[in-house]
């Protein structure tokens, strides 16, 4: 007869253990929220890049020919409200122009690969400051964290594998820690990572109101019939741009013809 | 510590780059507001070409033109007003003045036969071709049959082909039998009796005496066919039952009976089974 002496575990242990579960898996929950964010990021910004790049410099083309015009039309005809006008439209070209030629114009495009997206899932699931033990533990998992982000839009693996690395296995339990205070410890952590799947699903749905995420949604909503949104887009503003040259180079002659 | 946090989340210059959000994200709207601006005018064009090529009679704005020519069926018709065909032509032209279809099919068939309007084959061409152009199987027929003989246009047997294969395809079965027979006698292009079987076939099964009996004769002879006294008298069958030409009935049935003569009597009661059956699917 062969016996096995299994000591029963107290109320207090097997809460414990229920609660380790439900971290772990609040955990992976979180984790995959951080990647969906992250993912949806990199993706509005890899299109604004593309947006930018395809018409936001035909609208800074065209914006510059609207204050040549409004330039010429103020020496032609000169008044207070001309000159404003000219100052006003000058204005918005270079604010245009800046926009469209600024970094977020060089977002390129964003294709994670599957190894990427799981050492994200990894390095959420770890760094996160929601698991934090202490203040300090807190802030140096909120500065990792900021890192991960960063190279994930970035597609740096290398540096997420590195981030990994430096952070390490750090005791999840702290020393001395009586079962009743990591019990403690536990709910709060389970509670404030729920807290902030609720946040990173308000987030979301901020971005998806964004004029970007609804124009891209425009675009993909064009793609499924067949159709290139941007390109068309581009096209359209091509147009105008030539028709606001036009219109300089007569107000140029007229203007010649009035000097003489 | 905290500084060094701070600055991972803030810009180094705020303001500028505070600037250069706004302007930004007012560029993205800008195009957002193009951009559909551009949609509504792409399918404003789509909706106009459908209209036009008569795909999507159903959403034809001419509210008014199908109105008058609603009128002009009634006076046709005699409903509710006293029947006038004078003032049917009226609605009609009106209506189909307006690029209405079906009233344009109307006033081709009034000149056709002169009815309320002085007869005019060049004009019933003239306003079948409008309907047969937006697409309208009826017209295409008429269209057809006019180049067939020869009346108000040119004839033209290609061109006969043309018109009633569009309205063969859209499952007239007139034109159907029109284009067997265009490919029966080899008018407008090679004699081709296996086209021919095929197209009588398509207004045959619809029901189409006419195209019933020429495929009864084409059993007979085994042309595009194999020779076959069963379905002869199939097709012979149904056409002396549904001709509605007095004249023609007895042909048809003349044809019935010399079909039967050459089935024993099993045969026979095998293919009346099949004539049962194929009525009660066609009712």
């Amino acid at each position: 007869m062969a016996f096995e002496i299994v000591r029963k575990l107290t109320p207090e242990e097997e809460e414990l253990l229920r609660k380790r579960e439900e971290l772990a898996s609040v955990r992976g929950a979180l984790a995959e929220r951080e990647l969906e964010l992250a993912d949806f990021r990199a993706q509005l910004k890899s299109f604004e890049g593309r947006y930018l790049r395809q018409v936001g410099v035909l609208y800074a083309e065209l914006d510059d020919w609207e204050a040549k015009i409004a330039e010429l039309e103020a020496s032609l005809r000169p008044s207070a409200t001309a000159s404003q006008q000219a100052q006003e439209t000058r204005k918005r070209a270079d604010e245009t122009h800046e926009a469209t030629h600024g970094e977020a114009s060089k977002a390129r495009d964003f294709q994670p690969s599957a190894d990427l997206r799981s050492l994200f899932r990894e390095a959420a699931k770890r760094i996160h400051p929601d698991f934090a033990k202490d203040e300090a533990d807190r802030e140096r998992r909120t500065r990792l964290m900021a890192q991960v982000n960063e190279a994930y839009s970035q597609g740096d693996a290398d540096a997420l594998q590195q981030i990994l690395d430096e952070f390490g296995n750090s005791p999840e339990s702290v020393q001395g820690e009586g079962i009743g205070a990591e019990l403690v410890r536990i709910i709060r952590q389970i509670h404030q990572a729920k807290k902030n799947i609720a946040a990173i699903e308000q987030e979301l749905s901020k971005l998806r109101a964004s004029e970007i995420a609804r124009l891209n949604q425009d675009a993909q909503a064009a793609q499924q019939e067949g159709r290139d949104l941007l390109t068309e887009l581009a096209a359209d503003v091509r147009e105008r741009v030539a028709d606001a040259r036009k219109k300089h180079e007569t107000l140029a002659v007229e203007l010649k013809k009035h000097g003489r | 510590m905290a500084d060094e946090h701070e600055l991972l989340i803030l810009p180094t210059s705020l303001d500028s780059s505070i600037i250069l959000w706004e302007t930004r994200s007012g560029l993205i709207a800008r195009g957002r507001r193009d951009a559909a601006s551009l949609l509504a005018r792409e399918s404003a064009h789509k909706l106009l070409a459908e209209v036009g090529s008569g795909k999507t009679p159903g959403l034809i704005q001419l509210e008014d033109a199908r109105a008058q020519y609603e009128r002009g069926r009634s006076y046709s018709r005699g409903e509710g007003v006293a029947k006038d065909y004078a003032q049917a032509a009226f609605w009609y032209r009106r209506s189909a003045d307006q690029g209405y279809f079906g009233a344009q099919c109307m006033l081709g068939i009034f000149y056709n036969d002169g009815r309320g309007v002085a007869q005019d084959y060049a004009q019933a061409a003239l306003w079948h071709r409008r309907a047969a152009n937006q697409g309208f199987e009826t017209s295409q027929f008429c269209l057809g049959c006019l180049y067939y003989y020869g009346r108000g246009v040119t004839q033209d047997y290609l061109q006969a082909a043309i018109w009633y294969r569009k309205a063969a395809d859209q499952g007239n079965a007139p034109a159907q039998h029109g284009l067997g027979s265009l490919y029966y006698h080899g008018r407008g292009f090679k004699q081709d009796f296996t086209q021919a079987a095929l197209w009588y076939r398509k207004a045959a099964e619809q029901g189409y005496a006419s195209a019933q009996a020429m495929l009864g004769a084409v059993y007979v002879t085994g042309k595009g066919v194999s020779e076959d006294y069963s379905e002869a008298y199939f097709w012979f069958y149904l056409a002396a039952e549904r001709e509605t030409e007095a004249d023609k009935v007895a042909p048809h049935q003349k044809a019935r009976d010399s079909a039967a003569a050459m089935l024993t009597p099993s045969q026979l009661t095998g293919v009346q089974e099949r004539i049962y059956s194929w009525k009660a699917m066609h009712r």
